[in-house]
């Protein structure tokens, strides 16, 4: 799977969000990952949003090398703090280039699984969140 | 004080209500049993896309076994899936974490916390058997089971939510703990018969109501399950006023409604029973193009040609015009209860008077080979079915020309129709002509003449009757010498 332009709802609301450094950058991955796994482990189990975690930081690190070092911690499920600590020491470009990229890319090998409507109907709550603000799981429509 | 009135809850799978005596009964407690790749999931998705709404929202639960991203990449290739329900009165909770842990306890309260926070009216747990199993030793499994469903049976009752459990059983024996727990009971099985394999539906137990014994066929299809109820359930058409009811019904050929006393008893079925060749099809063809002169739509199942292919192009033509309603069956493992379905189901909707199978001898071939040992019982049914649907039936039949025996049908199936054409091959003067003969017809004088007629480029055309000869249909015709009684017989054929 070849990286399309990071222009997919994940990516741009990470982008949306300021980052003066990595360290913020990094932070800010790690709360939308945070958010996707609320979002999907409900729906999949935390095994299979650990898989589709892995498989994107896999095909990421074809062209953002450093993220083959979270990619391989991956057994025990999501380890964000290493794909975290790893963040924070590349450069801001990078660092937002890299998660974009990533984030990209998760959503297009979900959306290759489950179809682009069923994947953007699950990650709503995702990027339903205004930025700074908690993820919060969808409210019922009454 | 009045009884409780159990509402039951239309199932939204074709045929599935007439089953289940009119749908779930709501807030029973079921299983859906099977083999796997039965279908299981299937139904129940079906069933959920159906029955779920905001009012009345649904939790579907997977443990163990298929993956639910496989489930769900799967799962929406049917028509029935609809992804806006998703999480709106669809939800999805996967317990593969608990199970896993080997924790029933932690799995039953993850199961009541997910059911108290969301107040489904539905619940679906895929599959239940595998949450026990997974972490039980086989020695104790079934019972652990059997606790199980029966604390999961409690709660959900109270809790006022319809049911569904999915497992994977091989044989009815290893549910026996858990038949006792459950309001209902949903078998689906698979039967391997040669090359064909027949998927069929067993409703096991349905408390409260009426179900409809027996095993019925299913077929998956891009629109889901559509379940085959039996023959005879099939709705009417409008009845017509009792004055056309009591009208003939012409056949579209000149001189064959003289033959049959005035035309065909409308509702009547008809057998035209010939050799390959005889013109069979030609009959039908030109008694569904006098239905459509006379604006009355037809349904033609045809198992031995395809009308579109065929040379013959006035039932294509029929077919094009919107006149006639083409039920194409190229499967091998058809059942007479969807065949009926299929029938019925466009008679129903075109509101057609004119039905024609052709030909039994093909329909035969049609079915499945786990069906064709009932195939006479089967026809028989068929019959009554579209008989009870008010429409006239025209059925043709293959029949292998022999001179020692007056045969009309290969399976002794001649008694079901109301009436029968026969339609034979005669040599008369060093020439192959065709005969036709109104051999039966119910309840009405007819013509006992056997006549000659030709295949024309218009169709068939009735000729004349042979008076001076006799024996026809022995093989050995003699030809009556005029002014004599005694007759003289004509050369014999050479082989």
């Amino acid at each position: 799977m070849n990286p399309k332009a990071a222009d997919g709802k994940l990516a741009l609301a990470f982008n949306q969000r300021p980052a003066p450094n990595s360290g913020t950058a990094a932070s800010q991955l790690t709360a939308i990952w945070l958010a996707i796994d609320i979002a999907l482990r409900g729906v999949i189990g935390p095994q299979g949003v650990a898989a589709l975690y892995s498989r994107s930081l896999g095909l990421t690190a074809r062209c953002h090398p450093w993220m083959a070092v979270a990619c391989g911690s991956q057994a025990a499920g999501m380890d964000l703090a290493v794909l975290e600590s790893e963040m924070v020491q590349q450069p801001l470009a990078e660092a937002r280039d890299s998660a974009a990229t990533l984030l990209q890319v998760f959503e297009d090998l979900l959306a290759s699984l489950i179809g682009s409507a069923l994947a953007e109907r699950l990650l709503r709550p995702v990027w339903d969140v205004t930025p700074g603000e908690a993820p919060v799981e969808e409210i019922e429509p009454s | 004080m009045s009884k409780v009135a159990i509402k039951r809850l239309p199932t939204g799978v074709p045929g599935l209500d007439e089953v289940l005596g009119g749908g779930v009964p709501e807030f029973s407690f079921n299983i859906i049993a099977g083999l796997p790749g039965s279908g299981k999931t299937t139904l129940a998705h079906q069933m959920m896309f159906a029955l779920a709404s905001p009012e009345r929202p649904a939790v579907y639960f997977t443990v163990l076994g298929e993956p639910p991203l496989k489930m769900l990449r799967y799962q929406q290739q049917f028509d029935f899936f609809d992804t806006g329900s998703v999480n709106h009165a669809i939800r999805f909770v996967n317990l593969g974490a608990e199970a896993l842990a080997g924790d029933l306890e932690a799995v039953l309260e993850r199961i009541v916390a997910e059911v108290h926070t969301h107040a489904p009216g539905l619940v679906f747990v895929d599959s239940f058997r595998s949450v026990v199993l997974a972490s039980t030793p086989a020695s104790n499994g079934e019972s652990r089971l059997q606790h199980f469903v029966q604390s999961l049976g409690m709660l959900m009752t109270s809790w006022q939510a319809t049911t569904f459990l999915i497992g994977e059983y091989h044989t009815e024996i290893d549910a026996n703990p858990v038949f006792t727990v459950s309001d209902g009971i949903l078998w689906l099985r698979q039967s391997e018969r040669r090359y064909s394999v027949v998927r069929n539906l067993e409703v096991m137990k349905m408390r409260g109501q009426a179900t409809l014994s027996g095993l019925h066929p299913f077929r998956i299809g891009q629109a889901g399950i559509e379940v085959f109820p039996p023959p005879g359930s099939a709705r009417a058409v409008e009845p017509l006023p009792a004055d056309v009811m009591n009208q003939r019904l012409n056949m579209g050929v000149p001189g064959l409604d003289e033959m049959l006393g005035g035309g065909l008893p409308r509702g009547y079925s008809l057998l035209v029973a010939g050799p390959s060749g005889s013109g069979k099809s030609i009959l039908a063809g030109s008694f569904l193009a006098e239905g459509a002169r006379r604006g009355e739509m037809g349904v033609m199942a045809a198992f031995d040609q395809n009308p579109l292919r065929s040379h013959d192009r006035v039932v294509a033509d029929l077919i094009h015009a919107g006149k006639v309603v083409l039920v194409n069956s190229l499967a091998r493992d058809l059942s007479i209860e969807e065949l009926v379905s299929r029938l019925s189901g466009e008679i129903y909707r075109h509101g057609a008077r004119r039905v024609v199978i052709d030909s039994s001898s093909g329909f035969e071939v049609s079915l499945g080979p786990a069906f064709r040992d009932d195939f006479r019982e089967s026809l028989s049914r068929m019959v009554t079915a579209l008989a009870e649907t008010g429409v006239t039936v025209l059925m043709t039949s293959e029949l292998e020309d022999r001179y020692t025996d007056l045969r009309f049908s290969p399976y002794g199936t001649a008694f079901m129709t109301d009436a029968i054409i026969m339609q034979r091959y005669v040599e008369v003067h060093s020439r192959l002509r065709r005969v036709m003969a109104v051999v039966k017809l119910r309840a009405s004088p007819h013509s006992d003449q056997l006549r000659l007629y030709s295949i024309t480029k218009d169709g068939i055309r009735i000729e004349e009757a042979l008076p001076e000869q006799e024996g026809l249909l022995g093989g050995q015709p003699s030809q009556l010498s005029r002014g004599s009684p005694k007759s003289r017989p004509l050369p014999k054929r050479k082989a």
